[in-house]
């Protein structure tokens, strides 16, 4: 398989405190990558100076055989890169309206994103993805209210309103319930296996991990410590020692 | 869980969804509406429709101004704004037809407001009022310097005129109710499309809605740009009712009052309904507390000199009940009103 997406030699400081130390990844085209790791490790961040909204200090990224190391975040989005956050980014206004603004990524012309016609395929797309995301009776409720299981969806179908060909999901499951941790699964295989996206995927449930990841890179302390399938990971002794200590 | 919909409506496409009026009650209350408007210059005094003109003329600024509130971008330099349309009015008026001089108007304010509002990429919140603050008194500055050399710093404004024909009162009045209802579809409308919901989502956490493909600089400029078009529009149809323009008329004042009376009272994020009644608070407290306050003076000698506090602190009072009993501004009681009407006789 063709890599995606590639970090290459990433070094990230803020002050004195070293967050990324070196990092290398590699993402294959349609693949789902976990990136996992004890909390600091630098998972987060990692993706933030994918997505652009950090600058690493030193290193390049890599998308589609083009150096975006230096490309703004909106910029990033355009060009096929989705970012969904740990805590979703929801504004005041109902579920159609929080999912039909991902159409400003694929419509860049103001002008006509003012006309009537950019409106109403903004929101048949919309209305596809909230049937995709499963959200029909929520699709005029006041997002800000809803609890975090469905917050998380209307991000997820914001991003795929400009048809990403990475997505970056960072702890998607994270204050989910058994039935919606479930449900995220379901949307982020059928993503990758019905309409072929790259995932890189940020998650602290090692199970969920070990049913949807084809391959997991183990992160501690700013630094890759391990590399491989699922299983061969959590049988790494470095992966233990970082997890439960010496 | 999903809201409340008026009863009995069955919306067979999304443009039908996205309409402004839903039911036929909607149209209805609209053509009430409108036929009261169009009646009003031959049922009532000249000054009645002076104030819905100056009513009109407040509400277009606010209008902008909502738009660029609710995307968290505070703005104390409309007044400034206005005086850049109403002088660029007053100037070329003798030159070029009302037709040209508004909308000219109207973009100069749009390029003064994206110059001013260039650092909002950077600044945010409390700054940005200090950084339009400014900008309001760099604006004031450069009015009074230009009108330097003229007495008083009036200028004056050619009447409103297409072919030698000289606008009569009603013929202005309908001029300026087809202006502000243009404007106000226009700006309803930016509201239903991505473009507006986006303004939306730049509020409180740019920095995520650029992750998320928000362009910060090109939505940011627009919002300036729309904002600042429609203070020059109002300045530019202040300029043409008053017949002269002062810099005196568009103070730092003026610019809390259109973003603390107007915008927040009015109903932010209620870009026309919120705006129009924002504006009529603004013209018709101030007018009746001026003349509660000039009926009392007589009778209270004391009061002498402090007659114009007295009217500010009657101002002030009724917008603290208002925002009171009605957090939201007043475009929340009429959200209540037609959500009554909208599931009478079935409201339960």
């Amino acid at each position: 398989m063709k890599t995606i997406l590639e970090v290459k030699d990433v070094y990230l400081y803020f002050g004195g405190v070293t967050a990324l130390n070196g990092v290398n990844l590699k993402l294959k085209e349609g693949e789902i990558l976990a990136l996992v790791g004890p909390n600091g490790s630098g998972k987060t961040s990692l993706l933030n100076c994918i997505c652009g909204f950090y600058k690493p200090q030193k290193g390049r990224i890599i998308y589609k055989d083009r150096d975006i190391t230096k490309l703004p975040p909106h910029a990033r989005a355009e060009i096929g890169i989705g970012r969904v956050f740990q805590t979703p980014y929801i504004f005041h206004g109902s579920v159609i309206d929080n999912i039909m603004v991902g159409y400003v990524t694929k419509q860049k012309n103001p002008f006509k994103l003012m006309r009537m016609k950019s409106a109403v395929e903004a929101r048949e797309m919309a209305e596809r993805l909230i049937e995709f995301v499963e959200l029909e009776m929520y699709r005029k409720s006041e997002a800000l209210g809803l609890p975090m299981g469905i917050r998380k969806r209307i991000e997820l179908a914001r991003v795929l309103m400009w048809n990403p060909d990475v997505l970056l999901l960072d702890e998607p499951t994270s204050g989910l319930s058994i039935d919606e941790k479930r449900d995220m699964a379901r949307y982020i295989l059928e993503l990758n296996e019905v309409h072929e996206k790259s995932i890189l995927l940020v998650e602290h449930d090692l199970s969920l991990v070990h049913d949807i990841a084809e391959r997991v890179i183990v992160m501690d302390a700013g630094v890759e410590i391990a590399e491989g399938s699922p299983q061969e990971v959590v049988k790494n002794p470095e992966v233990i020692k970082a997890y439960l200590g010496e | 869980m999903s809201e409340s919909r008026p009863c009995g409506v069955i919306k067979e496409s999304y443009e039908k969804d996205m309409a402004f009026f839903e039911k036929p009650f909607h149209y209805f209350a609209i053509g009430i509406l409108t036929a009261i408007l169009l009646l009003v210059p031959y049922m009532l005094p000249e000054f009645y429709v002076n104030i819905l003109m100056l009513i009109a003329i407040f509400g277009i600024a606010i209008m902008g101004l909502n738009l660029l509130t609710n995307a968290y971008l505070f703005s104390v330099m409309h007044a400034a704004l206005m005086g850049v349309g109403a002088f660029t009015t007053a100037f070329i008026s003798q030159q070029v037809p009302f037709y040209i001089a508004i909308p000219i108007s109207g973009i100069m304010a749009a390029l003064v407001s994206v110059f001013f509002g260039l650092p909002s990429l950077r600044i945010k919140v409390f700054y940005l009022l200090f950084s339009t603050t400014a900008a309001q008194f760099i604006i004031e500055w450069i009015l009074n310097w230009l009108t330097r050399d003229i007495p008083g710093s009036a200028v004056y404004t050619s009447p409103i005129a297409i072919a030698n024909h000289q606008f009569t009162m009603p013929e202005k009045y309908y001029l300026y109710l087809t202006i502000t209802a243009i404007l106000a579809y226009l700006i309803a409308h930016i509201n239903r499309t991505p473009l507006g919901k986006a303004m939306v989502m730049m509020a409180e956490k740019d920095y995520a809605a650029q992750v998320q493909g928000v362009n910060l600089l090109k939505f940011k400029t627009l919002a300036f740009a729309i904002s600042g078009f429609y203070a020059g529009v109002a300045g530019s149809l202040w300029s043409y009712l008053l017949g002269l323009v002062t810099p005196e008329h568009f103070p730092f004042l003026m610019s809390w009052e259109l973003l603390g009376v107007g915008v927040i009272v009015g109903g932010l994020g209620s870009y026309v309904w919120g705006s129009i009644l924002g504006s009529i608070m603004i013209i018709v407290v101030t007018q009746l507390t001026t003349i509660i306050v000039s009926a009392l003076a007589p009778h209270l000698p004391w009061l002498g000199a402090s007659a114009f506090g007295l009217r500010a602190l009657m101002y002030g009072v009724i917008i603290a009940l208002i925002l009171i009993l009605e957090p939201r501004g007043l475009a929340s009681l009429l959200r209540k009103v037609k959500r009554y009407f909208d599931l009478w006789p079935f409201s339960y």
